[in-house]
Protein backbone atom coordinates (compact mmCIF):
# COMPACT_ATOMS: atom_id res chain seq x y z
CA UNK A 1 0.00 0.00 0.00
CA UNK A 2 2.76 2.44 0.92
CA UNK A 3 4.34 2.95 -2.45
CA UNK A 4 1.09 3.16 -4.41
CA UNK A 5 -0.23 5.69 -1.93
CA UNK A 6 2.86 7.74 -2.67
CA UNK A 7 2.01 7.74 -6.37
CA UNK A 8 -1.50 8.96 -5.63
CA UNK A 9 -0.30 11.65 -3.24
CA UNK A 10 2.19 13.02 -5.76
CA UNK A 11 -0.50 12.87 -8.43
CA UNK A 12 -2.76 15.11 -6.35
CA UNK A 13 0.11 17.56 -6.00
CA UNK A 14 0.69 17.58 -9.74
CA UNK A 15 -3.00 18.08 -10.47
CA UNK A 16 -3.37 20.88 -7.93
CA UNK A 17 -0.32 22.82 -9.10
CA UNK A 18 -1.32 22.30 -12.74
CA UNK A 19 -4.75 23.76 -12.02
CA UNK A 20 -3.10 26.63 -10.19
CA UNK A 21 -0.89 27.29 -13.22
CA UNK A 22 -3.99 27.34 -15.42
CA UNK A 23 -5.68 29.88 -13.17
CA UNK A 24 -2.57 32.06 -13.12
CA UNK A 25 -2.23 31.83 -16.91
CA UNK A 26 -5.85 32.90 -17.22
CA UNK A 27 -5.21 35.88 -14.97
CA UNK A 28 -2.24 36.93 -17.08
CA UNK A 29 -4.17 36.47 -20.31
CA UNK A 30 -6.93 38.73 -18.98
CA UNK A 31 -4.75 41.46 -17.49
CA UNK A 32 -6.37 44.03 -19.78
CA UNK A 33 -9.88 42.63 -20.10
CA UNK A 34 -12.30 45.43 -19.32
CA UNK A 35 -15.42 43.58 -20.45
CA UNK A 36 -16.59 40.21 -19.23
CA UNK A 37 -19.99 38.55 -19.59
CA UNK A 38 -21.36 40.22 -16.48
CA UNK A 39 -20.24 43.65 -17.67
CA UNK A 40 -17.51 44.11 -15.08
CA UNK A 41 -13.81 44.16 -15.75
CA UNK A 42 -12.09 40.78 -15.27
CA UNK A 43 -11.54 39.90 -11.64
CA UNK A 44 -8.39 38.05 -10.58
CA UNK A 45 -8.97 34.46 -9.58
CA UNK A 46 -6.95 32.35 -7.19
CA UNK A 47 -7.01 28.75 -5.99
CA UNK A 48 -7.60 27.62 -2.43
CA UNK A 49 -5.56 24.54 -1.53
CA UNK A 50 -6.68 22.09 1.10
CA UNK A 51 -4.83 19.09 2.49
CA UNK A 52 -6.48 15.69 2.11
CA UNK A 53 -6.37 13.46 5.14
CA UNK A 54 -7.23 9.84 5.79
CA UNK A 55 -9.82 10.68 8.41
CA UNK A 56 -13.36 9.97 7.23
CA UNK A 57 -15.53 12.97 6.59
CA UNK A 58 -12.64 15.40 6.42
CA UNK A 59 -11.66 14.86 2.79
CA UNK A 60 -14.11 17.26 1.20
CA UNK A 61 -15.18 19.41 4.10
CA UNK A 62 -13.19 21.20 6.71
CA UNK A 63 -10.12 19.00 6.89
CA UNK A 64 -7.88 21.91 7.63
CA UNK A 65 -4.43 20.78 8.63
CA UNK A 66 -3.99 23.43 11.28
CA UNK A 67 -6.79 21.90 13.37
CA UNK A 68 -5.10 18.54 13.31
CA UNK A 69 -1.79 20.16 14.17
CA UNK A 70 -3.22 21.92 17.19
CA UNK A 71 -4.85 18.81 18.58
CA UNK A 72 -2.52 16.03 17.56
CA UNK A 73 1.01 17.27 18.05
CA UNK A 74 3.43 14.38 18.12
CA UNK A 75 0.70 11.75 17.85
CA UNK A 76 1.10 8.69 15.65
CA UNK A 77 -1.45 8.84 12.87
CA UNK A 78 -1.95 7.90 9.27
CA UNK A 79 -0.02 9.73 6.57
CA UNK A 80 -1.87 12.38 4.60
CA UNK A 81 -3.52 11.83 1.25
CA UNK A 82 -2.12 14.81 -0.63
CA UNK A 83 -3.78 18.05 -1.63
CA UNK A 84 -6.84 19.24 -3.51
CA UNK A 85 -8.12 22.54 -4.83
CA UNK A 86 -11.04 23.27 -2.53
CA UNK A 87 -12.24 26.24 -4.52
CA UNK A 88 -11.33 28.79 -7.15
CA UNK A 89 -12.33 32.15 -5.77
CA UNK A 90 -12.40 35.67 -7.11
CA UNK A 91 -10.10 38.23 -5.59
CA UNK A 92 -12.43 40.77 -3.97
CA UNK A 93 -10.00 43.70 -4.21
CA UNK A 94 -11.27 46.64 -6.23
CA UNK A 95 -10.28 47.15 -9.87
CA UNK A 96 -7.39 49.44 -10.83
CA UNK A 97 -8.64 52.79 -12.00
CA UNK A 98 -6.57 54.05 -14.90
CA UNK A 99 -7.00 57.48 -16.47
CA UNK A 100 -7.66 56.94 -20.18
CA UNK A 101 -10.49 59.15 -21.53
CA UNK A 102 -10.12 57.76 -25.06
CA UNK A 103 -10.91 54.22 -23.97
CA UNK A 104 -14.33 52.90 -25.08
CA UNK A 105 -15.02 51.75 -21.52
CA UNK A 106 -13.98 55.00 -19.83
CA UNK A 107 -16.48 56.34 -17.31
CA UNK A 108 -17.78 59.93 -17.07
CA UNK A 109 -14.57 61.17 -15.48
CA UNK A 110 -12.35 59.45 -18.03
CA UNK A 111 -11.25 56.57 -15.85
CA UNK A 112 -11.26 52.95 -16.96
CA UNK A 113 -11.75 50.14 -14.46
CA UNK A 114 -8.94 47.69 -15.22
CA UNK A 115 -8.68 44.16 -13.82
CA UNK A 116 -7.14 43.81 -10.35
CA UNK A 117 -4.39 41.63 -11.83
CA UNK A 118 -0.75 42.44 -11.09
CA UNK A 119 1.26 40.77 -13.85
CA UNK A 120 4.45 40.70 -11.78
CA UNK A 121 2.76 38.97 -8.89
CA UNK A 122 1.19 36.46 -11.25
CA UNK A 123 4.59 35.62 -12.69
CA UNK A 124 6.04 35.08 -9.22
CA UNK A 125 3.12 32.79 -8.42
CA UNK A 126 3.70 30.97 -11.68
CA UNK A 127 7.32 30.31 -10.72
CA UNK A 128 6.22 29.02 -7.33
CA UNK A 129 3.66 26.73 -8.93
CA UNK A 130 6.19 25.46 -11.46
CA UNK A 131 8.73 24.70 -8.76
CA UNK A 132 6.16 22.86 -6.70
CA UNK A 133 5.07 20.93 -9.79
CA UNK A 134 8.66 19.87 -10.45
CA UNK A 135 9.13 18.83 -6.84
CA UNK A 136 6.09 16.59 -7.14
CA UNK A 137 7.54 15.08 -10.31
CA UNK A 138 10.76 14.28 -8.44
CA UNK A 139 8.78 12.66 -5.63
CA UNK A 140 6.88 10.57 -8.15
CA UNK A 141 10.09 9.42 -9.83
CA UNK A 142 11.61 8.54 -6.48
CA UNK A 143 8.57 6.41 -5.66
CA UNK A 144 8.94 4.68 -9.01
CA UNK A 145 12.64 3.97 -8.32
CA UNK A 146 11.81 2.48 -4.95
CA UNK A 147 9.05 0.30 -6.37
CA UNK A 148 11.33 -1.01 -9.12
CA UNK A 149 13.98 -1.74 -6.50
CA UNK A 150 11.53 -3.74 -4.45
CA UNK A 151 10.70 -5.78 -7.52
CA UNK A 152 14.34 -6.84 -7.70
CA UNK A 153 14.26 -8.59 -4.35
CA UNK A 154 14.80 -12.28 -4.88
CA UNK A 155 15.95 -11.97 -8.47
CA UNK A 156 19.18 -13.95 -8.60
CA UNK B 1 39.41 -8.18 5.92
CA UNK B 2 41.39 -8.84 2.80
CA UNK B 3 44.36 -9.92 4.85
CA UNK B 4 42.32 -12.08 7.16
CA UNK B 5 40.38 -14.09 4.58
CA UNK B 6 43.16 -14.66 2.16
CA UNK B 7 45.71 -15.47 4.83
CA UNK B 8 43.45 -18.03 6.45
CA UNK B 9 42.57 -19.68 3.18
CA UNK B 10 46.12 -19.32 2.02
CA UNK B 11 47.24 -21.16 5.14
CA UNK B 12 44.73 -23.90 4.36
CA UNK B 13 45.99 -24.25 0.81
CA UNK B 14 49.60 -24.12 1.95
CA UNK B 15 48.91 -26.92 4.41
CA UNK B 16 47.32 -29.02 1.70
CA UNK B 17 50.26 -28.63 -0.68
CA UNK B 18 52.82 -29.07 2.07
CA UNK B 19 51.36 -32.35 3.14
CA UNK B 20 51.11 -33.46 -0.45
CA UNK B 21 54.76 -32.56 -0.99
CA UNK B 22 56.06 -34.40 2.06
CA UNK B 23 53.90 -37.40 1.20
CA UNK B 24 52.42 -37.41 4.66
CA UNK B 25 49.22 -39.32 5.06
CA UNK B 26 46.21 -37.07 5.00
CA UNK B 27 43.93 -37.96 7.82
CA UNK B 28 40.28 -37.19 8.30
CA UNK B 29 41.20 -34.83 11.13
CA UNK B 30 43.38 -32.71 8.86
CA UNK B 31 40.58 -32.23 6.39
CA UNK B 32 38.12 -31.39 9.12
CA UNK B 33 40.46 -28.84 10.64
CA UNK B 34 41.02 -27.05 7.35
CA UNK B 35 37.33 -26.94 6.65
CA UNK B 36 36.54 -25.61 10.14
CA UNK B 37 39.05 -22.80 9.75
CA UNK B 38 37.53 -21.69 6.50
CA UNK B 39 34.00 -21.87 7.86
CA UNK B 40 34.93 -19.92 10.98
CA UNK B 41 36.32 -17.14 8.85
CA UNK B 42 33.14 -16.93 6.85
CA UNK B 43 31.06 -16.91 10.05
CA UNK B 44 33.04 -14.00 11.43
CA UNK B 45 32.62 -12.07 8.23
CA UNK B 46 28.89 -12.82 8.21
CA UNK B 47 28.51 -11.63 11.78
CA UNK B 48 30.38 -8.44 11.02
CA UNK B 49 28.32 -7.80 7.91
CA UNK B 50 25.11 -8.40 9.89
CA UNK B 51 26.15 -5.89 12.52
CA UNK B 52 26.97 -3.26 9.91
CA UNK B 53 23.71 -3.95 8.06
CA UNK B 54 21.70 -3.47 11.23
CA UNK B 55 23.60 -0.28 11.98
CA UNK B 56 22.67 0.99 8.55
CA UNK B 57 18.98 0.23 9.10
CA UNK B 58 18.95 2.00 12.48
CA UNK B 59 20.75 5.03 11.13
CA UNK B 60 23.86 4.59 13.31
CA UNK B 61 26.04 4.08 10.28
CA UNK B 62 26.06 6.72 7.59
CA UNK B 63 28.71 5.16 5.35
CA UNK B 64 26.73 3.16 2.86
CA UNK B 65 29.84 1.86 1.12
CA UNK B 66 31.14 0.21 4.30
CA UNK B 67 28.12 -2.01 4.50
CA UNK B 68 28.01 -2.78 0.78
CA UNK B 69 31.69 -3.73 0.81
CA UNK B 70 31.33 -5.88 3.93
CA UNK B 71 28.37 -7.72 2.44
CA UNK B 72 30.15 -8.34 -0.84
CA UNK B 73 33.14 -9.66 1.09
CA UNK B 74 30.91 -12.20 2.78
CA UNK B 75 29.45 -13.24 -0.57
CA UNK B 76 32.84 -13.75 -2.13
CA UNK B 77 34.32 -15.43 0.97
CA UNK B 78 31.38 -17.79 1.13
CA UNK B 79 31.66 -18.74 -2.50
CA UNK B 80 35.39 -19.25 -2.14
CA UNK B 81 34.90 -21.41 0.94
CA UNK B 82 32.21 -23.44 -0.78
CA UNK B 83 34.51 -24.17 -3.69
CA UNK B 84 37.32 -25.11 -1.33
CA UNK B 85 34.97 -27.30 0.62
CA UNK B 86 33.94 -29.04 -2.58
CA UNK B 87 37.57 -29.56 -3.53
CA UNK B 88 38.44 -30.86 -0.08
CA UNK B 89 35.52 -33.30 -0.16
CA UNK B 90 36.57 -34.46 -3.62
CA UNK B 91 40.17 -34.91 -2.45
CA UNK B 92 39.00 -36.83 0.61
CA UNK B 93 36.81 -39.08 -1.48
CA UNK B 94 39.71 -39.73 -3.81
CA UNK B 95 41.98 -40.56 -0.92
CA UNK B 96 39.40 -42.94 0.50
CA UNK B 97 39.14 -44.64 -2.86
CA UNK B 98 42.92 -45.20 -2.91
CA UNK B 99 43.15 -46.87 0.46
CA UNK B 100 41.96 -50.24 -0.59
CA UNK C 1 6.66 -10.63 11.91
CA UNK C 2 8.30 -13.92 12.63
CA UNK C 3 11.94 -14.66 11.95
CA UNK C 4 11.67 -17.47 9.43
CA UNK C 5 14.91 -19.41 9.14
CA UNK C 6 15.98 -17.72 12.38
CA UNK C 7 17.10 -14.64 10.50
CA UNK C 8 16.54 -11.64 12.75
CA UNK C 9 18.53 -9.33 10.55
CA UNK C 10 16.09 -10.01 7.72
CA UNK C 11 13.17 -9.01 9.95
CA UNK C 12 14.96 -5.82 10.96
CA UNK C 13 15.68 -4.97 7.32
CA UNK C 14 12.08 -5.67 6.39
CA UNK C 15 10.81 -3.33 9.12
CA UNK C 16 13.27 -0.70 7.93
CA UNK C 17 11.85 -0.97 4.41
CA UNK C 18 8.30 -0.60 5.79
CA UNK C 19 9.30 2.52 7.68
CA UNK C 20 11.22 4.04 4.76
CA UNK C 21 8.21 3.48 2.54
CA UNK C 22 6.05 5.28 5.08
CA UNK C 23 8.62 8.05 5.32
CA UNK C 24 8.45 8.49 1.56
CA UNK C 25 4.66 8.73 1.72
CA UNK C 26 4.84 11.49 4.32
CA UNK C 27 7.48 13.38 2.31
CA UNK C 28 5.32 13.10 -0.83
CA UNK C 29 2.41 14.49 1.20
CA UNK C 30 4.55 17.39 2.46
CA UNK C 31 5.63 18.17 -1.10
CA UNK C 32 2.08 17.97 -2.46
CA UNK C 33 1.01 20.44 0.25
CA UNK C 34 3.90 22.88 -0.09
CA UNK C 35 1.41 25.64 -1.00
CA UNK C 36 -1.47 24.70 1.28
CA UNK C 37 -2.14 27.42 3.87
CA UNK C 38 -1.85 26.21 7.45
CA UNK C 39 -0.26 22.89 6.50
CA UNK C 40 2.38 21.66 8.92
CA UNK C 41 5.16 19.45 7.57
CA UNK C 42 5.42 15.99 9.13
CA UNK C 43 8.14 13.41 9.37
CA UNK C 44 8.57 9.74 10.24
CA UNK C 45 10.85 8.49 12.97
CA UNK C 46 11.80 4.86 13.24
CA UNK C 47 15.57 4.47 13.64
CA UNK C 48 15.59 4.71 17.43
CA UNK C 49 12.56 2.45 17.73
CA UNK C 50 14.22 -0.13 15.48
CA UNK C 51 17.45 0.00 17.46
CA UNK C 52 15.53 -0.59 20.69
CA UNK C 53 13.50 -3.41 19.15
CA UNK C 54 16.67 -5.12 17.92
CA UNK C 55 18.28 -4.98 21.35
CA UNK C 56 15.07 -6.44 22.81
CA UNK C 57 15.62 -9.32 20.42
CA UNK C 58 12.32 -8.62 18.64
CA UNK C 59 12.90 -6.37 15.64
CA UNK C 60 9.36 -7.07 14.44
CA UNK C 61 7.97 -5.01 17.31
CA UNK C 62 9.33 -1.77 15.91
CA UNK C 63 6.59 0.87 15.42
CA UNK C 64 7.41 3.96 13.37
CA UNK C 65 6.02 7.28 14.54
CA UNK C 66 4.57 10.09 12.42
CA UNK C 67 4.94 13.47 14.04
CA UNK C 68 4.91 17.11 13.18
CA UNK C 69 8.26 18.56 12.23
CA UNK C 70 9.25 21.52 14.38
CA UNK C 71 9.81 24.02 11.61
CA UNK C 72 9.06 27.71 11.45
CA UNK C 73 5.90 28.48 9.50
CA UNK C 74 5.59 31.08 6.79
CA UNK C 75 3.04 33.86 6.78
CA UNK C 76 0.24 31.58 5.55
CA UNK C 77 0.96 29.07 8.31
CA UNK C 78 2.62 26.55 6.00
CA UNK C 79 5.83 25.05 7.44
CA UNK C 80 7.00 22.94 4.50
CA UNK C 81 10.60 23.63 3.50
CA UNK C 82 10.76 22.33 -0.05
CA UNK C 83 14.56 22.08 -0.10
CA UNK C 84 14.59 20.06 3.10
CA UNK C 85 11.93 17.75 1.70
CA UNK C 86 13.87 17.23 -1.53
CA UNK C 87 17.01 16.36 0.45
CA UNK C 88 15.04 13.93 2.60
CA UNK C 89 13.48 12.45 -0.50
CA UNK C 90 16.89 11.70 -2.00
CA UNK C 91 18.16 10.18 1.22
CA UNK C 92 15.09 8.02 1.69
CA UNK C 93 15.21 6.74 -1.88
CA UNK C 94 18.85 5.73 -1.58
CA UNK C 95 18.39 4.10 1.81
CA UNK C 96 15.43 2.15 0.49
CA UNK C 97 17.42 1.03 -2.55
CA UNK C 98 20.39 0.03 -0.42
CA UNK C 99 18.42 -1.98 2.11
CA UNK C 100 16.32 -3.50 -0.63
CA UNK C 101 19.55 -4.63 -2.30
CA UNK C 102 20.82 -6.08 0.97
CA UNK C 103 17.62 -8.06 1.44
CA UNK C 104 17.93 -9.36 -2.09
CA UNK C 105 21.56 -10.35 -1.56
CA UNK C 106 20.61 -12.14 1.62
CA UNK C 107 18.16 -14.33 -0.21
CA UNK C 108 20.71 -14.97 -2.92
CA UNK C 109 23.19 -16.08 -0.28
CA UNK C 110 20.70 -18.45 1.31
CA UNK C 111 19.78 -19.91 -2.07
CA UNK C 112 23.45 -20.38 -2.90
CA UNK C 113 24.16 -22.19 0.34
CA UNK C 114 21.08 -24.36 -0.11
CA UNK C 115 22.27 -25.43 -3.55
CA UNK C 116 25.63 -26.26 -1.91
CA UNK C 117 27.47 -24.12 -4.32
CA UNK C 118 26.91 -26.54 -7.16
CA UNK C 119 25.51 -25.12 -10.35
Amino acid sequence: MGIFSSFRISATGLAAERLRMDVIANNIANVNTTRTEDGHPYRRRQVVFQALTARPGSGGGGGDRSDAAGAGLGVSEAPGRGVMVAAIVEDPSPPRMVYDPGHPDADARGYVAMPNVDAVRELVDMISATRAYEANVTALNAAKTMAMRALDIGRG
Amino acid sequence: MDIKISSTLQKTLDELSRRHATGAQATLEDFKEMLDNAIDTVNDLQRNADKLTQKLATGELKDLHQVMIAVEEVNVALQLTMQIRNKIVEAYQEVMRMQV
Amino acid sequence: MKAVLGDHTLVALSKALDALSLRHEVIADNIANVNTPGFKARRVRFEDQLKAAISRGDPGSCRPVIEEDRLAARRDGNSVDIDLEMARLAETTIMYSAISRLVSDRFSLLKYVISEGRR
